[in-house]
């Protein structure tokens, strides 16, 4: 997509909504395919673009290997040891810490620094894990258990400072 | 249940609370925290409940927090405070005066 035309989606999608609500009804059809396709445009877009970026670091990670293969033939036998290619464990096989990282976008600012602190938690253990031989699969379900039981305390923690505000306000007026 | 008994003894923690507090006398993080409490108490706690439970009782100024980052992320460590501390203290008391309340009070068994 041209840099130009994301403007044109922008400007759809502004102009949209108000379009929605200030146009009669017959007339409003015609503009809701438009700023639809917007959307869909948009969303193609940023996926597009990610699985750019994914090409490119791949393709980088390729570059950095090559390079470290011809100075192991140049140096001969003392070459230095082989950096360990970068593993992030927030990738898509860890769907626990995606969940979470999705998650933390939907609390408050206080409780989003607790997710952040449990997600760098789960990411200790699954490395602990990993050194300690434990299988992918049963890694990757021990993770997602931990999150769902993670967000499930968060959700549990809230609902518990509801009914305690809730029972002092009770109390206050009685 | 619990947040009204929570309520009505305002002073004391519950007992998860009372077991977090026990723990971090001295400064840890709290995945240190989770591993102590798994190896004393044999029970699991999930981060979620462990940081939220530790949020309520930092803003009752029972425990303090410093904040540290490394490779993976964030780290929190938690702190008892000196407020913190005297609550202990009431808590430890209060349950060990309630743990033998009303045992003088029982009738002696004769020989049937």
């Amino acid at each position: 997509m041209n840099p130009e035309s994301k403007w044109v989606v922008v400007f759809l999608m502004i102009t949209g909504p108000i379009t929605i609500l200030v146009v009669p009804t017959p007339v409003r059809t015609l503009f809701i395919v438009p700023f639809a396709f917007g959307v869909v445009w948009v969303l193609a877009t940023v996926w597009s673009h990610k699985r750019r970026i994914g090409r490119l670091h791949e393709m980088k990670l390729r570059l950095e290997r090559l390079a470290h293969e011809v100075v192991e033939i140049m140096s001969g036998t003392a070459c230095p040891p082989r950096p360990a290619q970068k593993k992030t464990l927030g990738s898509t096989r860890y769907w626990g810490l995606r969940l979470l990282r999705t998650y933390r976008w939907f609390v408050s600012r206080e409780t989003r620094v607790d997710v952040e602190a449990s997600i760098a938690d789960l990411v200790r253990e699954a490395k602990e894990m990993r050194r300690c031989g434990v299988p992918p699969r049963v890694m990757r379900r021990a993770i997602l258990w931990r999150s769902m039981c993670s967000i499930c305390g968060i959700i549990y923690g809230g609902i518990i400072r509801l009914v305690e505000k809730a029972v002092t306000f009770w109390r206050l007026i009685r | 249940m619990r947040v009204y008994t929570k309520l009505m003894n305002a002073k004391l923690p519950s007992r998860v609370e009372f077991e977090l507090l026990s723990l971090v006398i001295t400064e840890r993080s709290g995945r240190d925290v989770a591993k102590l409490h798994e190896k004393l108490t044999g029970k699991r706690m999930s981060y979620g409940t462990l940081y939220t439970t530790f949020r309520r009782l930092r803003e009752q100024d029972w425990v303090s927090v410093r904040d540290d980052a490394d490779e993976d992320g964030r780290i929190r460590f938690f702190k008892l405070t000196r407020g913190g501390q005297r609550v202990l203290d009431c808590a430890r008391t209060d349950y060990e005066a309630l743990s033998t309340f009303g045992l003088g009070t029982q009738p002696e068994r004769g020989p049937a």
